[in-house]
């Protein structure tokens, strides 16, 4: 982990990371997509990438539902934009912030379907275009990809020290989600010899 | 029944419109010269003329006796899209496609609501049979698909909103706060729709 974080820019930490945790979790997906999840997590962990508004002093995104009614308005230049934003921020939030979803009247599901469906519908809108696949691949892998970013959000965590290492236990505890388990095995929060080999 | 339907949401939203919907039915060989698809059993037709807006509203002829809530609703969504259709018009004002529809699944809350005397009485199976048991129909293009899933979760999230004030009975307030959201625009209707907090 801390070779990783010394190992440079943002994105290189991020290649590494999505790398390692795609191929932990046997996730195939083509090299350019996983370029572009790369992209995505090292663009939005500058946080003014991700919330686009202040209300009432406080950073905060965009409702889905909106961005989605913006979309279904605009031409189509403009609608691919609005739904790849879409896509991005339902992959981000449902992989990043996956337990403060589940107290939410809106949960973890909703920001699967509207980010699958606005990767699918990118994906026919660029049809054609060589990005149409990695779209498509994003829509149709998107329950795997939202996997992949709760890991490396979870690793993160518990790299920063005793208060994440918490954080990430007690989702553990509630969820009983066995890549967290890894996660916490690994970083010697856990006993070794629980998981069966 | 189209006429009733019509007198009681324009009660409820205090609309005064001097059309009356049932002039404007049209037979499916009308509704197909029209531009109709008549893949639905209910269908609102719009063309933009010279003069303005042109409306037009097919139902099935089965829709003419509703057997079922199910049926019911079809024509109080049909109603409900000619009203918001013409209401917005005259406000001179553009409408979304997901705007409509949502629109709709609220108007078919409060019309099944007020129909059964505004009372809490089976609320949960009325907000379960509109909102959850809910399929689509197959001839759906994915994107309809979305829409309608979309404006379906949006209403919910509002007829839920509604329910404190029906089940104390506050009648002059569930009237105040539905027609406050009525005359909302798109975005506004939307965001209003998707909050969290009690109406």
């Amino acid at each position: 982990m801390s070779q990783l974080v010394l190992s440079g820019s943002l994105k290189e930490f991020f290649r590494l990371m999505v790398g390692e945790v795609v191929k932990r979790q046997r996730v195939t997906i083509e090299e350019i997509t996983e370029f572009y999840v790369v992209n995505l997590l090292s663009d939005y962990a500058q946080a003014e990438r991700l919330f686009d508004a202040s209300v009432d002093g406080r950073r905060d995104t965009e409702p889905l539902a909106l961005l989605y009614h913006r979309a279904l308005q605009q031409e189509r230049d403009e609608r691919v934009r609005t739904l790849r934003r879409l896509g991005d921020v339902s992959l981000y939030t449902a992989g990043f912030f996956q337990p403060s979803l589940q107290d939410r009247v809106v949960g973890p599901d909703y920001y699967m379907q509207m980010g699958r469906n606005a990767y699918a519908a990118v994906a026919e809108l660029s049809s054609g275009s060589s990005f149409s696949a990695v779209y498509q691949e994003l829509g149709l892998k998107f329950a795997s990809l939202v996997e992949v970013l709760e890991e490396i959000s979870a690793r993160g965590q518990v790299a920063t020290g005793p208060e994440g290492q918490l954080r990430v236990f007690e989702r553990w505890q509630r969820s009983g989600n066995e890549r967290l388990e890894v996660v916490l095995l690994e970083a010697g929060m856990l006993p070794k010899g629980r998981l069966p080999n | 029944m189209i006429d009733l339907i019509q007198a009681q949401l324009e009660n409820t939203y205090g609309l005064s419109s001097e059309l009356k919907v049932s002039d404007f039915l049209v037979d499916e060989t009308a509704a197909r010269a029209l531009g109709g698809t008549a893949r639905a059993r209910e269908e609102l037709l719009v063309s933009e003329g010279a003069e303005g807006l042109e409306l037009a509203l097919y139902l099935h002829p089965s829709l003419s006796h509703p057997q079922t809530l199910g049926e019911f609703c079809e024509v109080v969504e049909g109603v409900s899209h000619f009203l918001y259709l013409a209401h917005t018009a005259k406000e001179e004002r553009r409408v979304s496609l997901l705007e409509l529809e949502a629109q709709a699944e609220v108007d078919k809350f409060i019309v099944c609501v007020l129909r059964r005397g505004f009372r809490g009485g089976g609320l949960p199976a009325l907000l379960a049979a509109l909102f959850e048991r809910v399929s689509l129909h197959a001839h759906l293009t994915e994107a309809e698909r979305w829409r309608y899933a979309e404006a379906n979760r949006l209403a919910r999230s509002y007829a839920r909103r509604l329910v404190p004030l029906i089940l104390t009975a506050s009648l002059e307030r569930f009237l105040a706060e539905v027609r406050h959201m009525y005359r909302l625009g798109a975005d506004a209707k939307l965001r209003y729709f998707a909050q969290l907090r009690p109406a």
